[in-house]
């Protein structure tokens, strides 16, 4: 039987150590990521090829990742492909003001395993079970 | 009346037994005779009764030493219960106390805690004074610790070339104690604990550490020292995989030194660490200072992207308002509420009175102290979301605890079981 394609994220933060363990986690759960690190390469490799999931830092220099995610939904058209945010410790007020910027999720930081683990599961469906929403 | 009339002496039995040698001080003379009748027959040498709190303090000021037990009453003609227990504790070699009293439960427990606040050790209370047999039953087994108080031997405070000496040999670090996601079991994090070792290669501990650091204007450069251990520690993690973020603790005056905040962001950057993986404690006293001042510094301390942690919440006087004004992102519920807990109801209704305070105010809370599965029951039944304590682990070296973390799979700490029964 062919094995269907594993799920790629497109992660992108600034920090290396952020990235590079995020993509470990992914790569634990049956995912391959492609990591990068401003938001501008971001929207590029979004044009250029598909992802099932997006990891953004929401804070990034020069263009933030509320600015991106707004460009992923408005200039690009991709308004079901899930986009989360990954920010530090927030209110719940800020919590409502990122989904309200078309984030479909949020991870707050420090993440764990097991919140990366949770968000694949509930966003996309299960590794190797075919292509997410 | 003279005190003697009051004092009943007790002929000490032959055979004295040692260890086991009781007062009685119960104004009312009949149960005080009974109850000592009672106790004799469980092993007790009872020496004498009293019945008010005169004859207590002239007997205990012509002995000296006081009986191993005193078996003590609430309420006396002339003064109470509250003040024999601050008598007797200032006494090198203090009994152990056991209250009867039909007073309210919550007067037994203020005597129990002073007792306890006072260092008396606690044999045990009876609401019933004259269920001697349950009394006599309770002590029947009961075995007083024999400490001698003695004077405290003096420790000599650092010196100022003793402390640079720690630091120029690299013996000052940080000892890493994990904190424990509840609902997933997940460890998460570290807190970073002051200890050094001298040239005999003694350990020394924060409290001799800090009052000789503060004293000779040393603390930031230790902090800083702590702090640059504590993020290299993080990163090592994060570069194998493991995601664990780790506390240092922080002095108010450290933290209104911009100069130290500024090296702390370098150390990060400089480390290339994400600093929301580093969390400053502050104690709630530091955080009930003046207002704007401590806005100012915690505040600066969030923008350079660092989490915030009150510590030891419930020690101190905290001002709710002002609580809801500094930024915090967590909550550490001080170890006194959360030791015994689970045979406390005051105290679980402490832990999760802060619990639902940190929650509500957005913190993640963390209980610590946590050393049994039934203490680790009520902060989780409380809200708490982490915990910190003995049952996960003890404070260990840094790469004593990296080893420790690549030892657990997907960094799930494996709880102990239960005994059956």
């Amino acid at each position: 039987m062919r094995q269907p394609e594993p799920l790629h994220a497109l992660v992108v933060d600034d920090n290396q150590l952020n990235s590079r363990l995020v993509a470990m986690f992914l790569k634990r759960l049956g995912w391959t990521s492609t990591v990068l690190d401003t938001g501008d390469a971001a929207l590029a490799a979004l044009n250029a090829e598909s992802f099932d999931l997006v990891l953004l830092d929401l804070r990034m220099p020069r263009v933030t990742g509320e600015q991106v995610c707004r460009s992923i939904r408005e200039e690009l058209g991709l308004r079901s492909l899930p986009v989360v945010a990954y920010t530090a410790h927030s209110m719940p007020e800020e919590k409502e003001r990122i989904l309200a910027a078309g984030f479909s999720g949020l991870l707050i930081k420090p993440i764990s395993f097991r919140d990366v683990q949770d968000l694949c599961a509930e966003l996309c469906a299960a590794p190797l079970a075919g292509a997410c929403a | 009346m003279s005190a003697a009339a009051l004092l009943d002496r007790v002929p000490a039995p032959s055979t004295s037994i040692r260890g086991r040698t009781a007062w009685i001080a119960i104004s009312e003379p009949a149960q005080a005779r009974v109850i000592a009748d009672s106790i004799g027959e469980a092993g007790w040498s009872v020496l004498c009764i009293v019945h008010d709190l005169d004859s207590l303090q002239r007997l205990a000021a012509a002995t000296e030493d006081l009986p191993d037990l005193l078996v003590s009453g609430l309420l006396f003609d002339d003064g109470d219960g509250f003040q024999l227990i601050r008598h007797v504790s200032k006494r090198r070699r203090p009994p152990a106390l056991f209250v009867v009293s039909h007073q309210q439960r919550a007067v037994i427990k203020a005597a129990v805690s002073l007792a306890d606040a006072c260092g008396l050790q606690v044999a045990g209370t009876s609401e019933h004074p004259l269920d001697v047999a349950g009394i006599a039953r309770s002590l029947e087994g009961f075995e007083p610790r024999r400490v001698v108080r003695a004077a405290r031997p003096a420790v000599r405070p650092l010196e100022h070339d003793e402390l640079l000496s720690l630091f120029d040999r690299g013996a000052l670090y940080p000892w890493m104690q994990p904190k424990m996601r509840i609902d997933t079991s997940e460890v998460v994090g570290f807190e970073a604990l002051m200890r050094a070792h001298d040239d005999q290669g003694t350990l020394i501990m924060p409290d001799r550490l800090i009052s000789a650091l503060t004293a000779h204007g040393l603390l930031d450069e230790a902090t800083m020292r702590m702090a640059r251990q504590t993020v290299e520690f993080v990163a090592t993690a994060l570069g194998e995989g493991m995601a664990v973020s780790a506390s240092i603790n922080v002095s108010m005056q450290s933290l209104s030194n911009l100069a130290f905040c500024q090296e702390l962001a370098l150390a990060v950057e400089h480390a290339q660490l994400d600093p929301s993986w580093i969390t400053i404690e502050i104690t709630e006293t530091d955080a009930m200072a003046d207002l704007a001042s401590v806005i100012e510094n915690t505040g600066r301390i969030r923008l350079l992207g660092f989490n915030l942690a009150i510590d030891d919440f419930g020690t101190a006087y905290s001002s709710l308002s002002q609580l809801s004004r500094i930024p915090f992102s967590e909550l550490k519920i001080e170890r006194a509420f959360v030791s015994s807990a689970h045979q406390d109801s005051g105290k679980q209704a402490i832990v999760r009175a802060c619990a639902q305070l940190g929650g509500s105010l957005g913190l993640h809370v963390v209980a610590e102290g946590v050393e049994s599965l039934d203490e680790l029951d009520v902060v989780r039944r409380a809200g708490c979301s982490q915990v910190q304590g003995y049952l996960v682990s003890r404070p260990m070296p840094a790469d004593r605890a990296l080893g420790w973390l690549r030892d657990l799979t997907d960094q799930r700490f494996e709880l102990p079981v239960r005994p059956a029964g």
